[in-house]
């Protein structure tokens, strides 16, 4: 059967900020409460922790770290065509 | 107001500085390192035609300029991509650059895991992956990313709470044999 995630909709925007570990505020005691009796919630709560984390992953990934030389050279053409403007 | 004569190097010298931040957005964002440089080059011309037109001061406000412009330039480019997407979607998803089978099979499963996580991306509409892009994979605060969409910051919050569970349905649905906690 197909896994659908879909909180209770009062619930979405508590549960994405317990997913981001803001630990302050009565909401969250209201949430953790709704989420012991709620598989919905929980299974909502589960799958947004993970979707963080496929997401931490992603900032981690290796990064290339300057622009390809023809796209320098590009630039600087664009640019330097400034240095002698039309009258 | 025309740029001074020393204008181009100056402006030249501030993107060297902000060019790996401005690539690892662009990076983070689109996902594919040719789209990335595109994107960066795109709104560096752009910064600079502003600075012609006397409509950017150079100066340590240029950066964050840029760094709006290439989330434009993202956005836009997610637009084209999704009016443009067809069959031939197919091989835009391989993912390029790499031999699998040369690839450790840590690096493996990361690619696969970064790869799964593009195709959900373009699954969802265009405003849902645009905040989760900004918020979520350029770490950027609800302010920032409220200006570069021009909405409300309290918008941008339940958007992105949608959008969140926009994409983990989206990443589900492709890997059905997944749990939840992936």
């Amino acid at each position: 059967m197909e896994k659908v995630i879909k909180p209770c909709s009062n619930m979405s925007a508590a549960l994405n900020r317990m997913a981001r570990g803001e630990k302050h505020g009565l909401w969250l005691a209201y949430a953790r409460q709704h989420l012991k009796g709620c598989p919905r919630c929980q299974q909502a709560f589960d799958a947004i922790v993970s979707l963080l984390n496929l997401v931490q992953e992603a900032r981690t990934a290796p990064e290339p770290e300057t622009l390809d030389g023809h796209r320098w050279e590009a630039i600087e053409q664009t640019i330097r065509r400034a240095e002698t403007p039309p009258e | 107001m025309k740029p001074s004569p020393a204008a181009p190097d100056q402006f030249l010298q501030l993107v060297r500085q902000a060019e790996p931040r401005l690539l690892r957005m662009a990076q983070r964002m689109a996902g594919q390192r040719e789209i990335a440089q595109d994107l960066v080059q795109e709104a560096v011309l752009k910064g600079w035609e502003m600075v012609k037109a006397g409509r950017l001061e150079i100066g340590p406000g240029t950066e964050s300029w840029l760094r709006q412009a290439t989330a434009h330039a993202f956005l836009n480019w997610r637009r084209r991509e999704s009016k443009r997407k067809t069959d031939e979607l197919a091989e835009h998803h391989e993912p390029a650059d790499h031999d699998p089978m040369q690839q450790p099979q840590q690096r493996l499963e990361h690619l696969d895991r970064m790869e799964w996580l593009r195709q959900g991306m373009n699954e969802i509409s265009e405003d849902h992956c645009a905040i989760i892009a900004l918020v979520d994979l350029e770490e950027m605060s609800y302010q920032e990313a409220a200006a570069v969409l021009n909405l409300p910051t309290g918008t941008v919050r339940s958007r992105l709470s949608r959008a969140r569970v926009a994409l983990a349905n989206a990443l589900l649905r492709l890997r059905p044999e997944m749990d939840v906690k992936f």
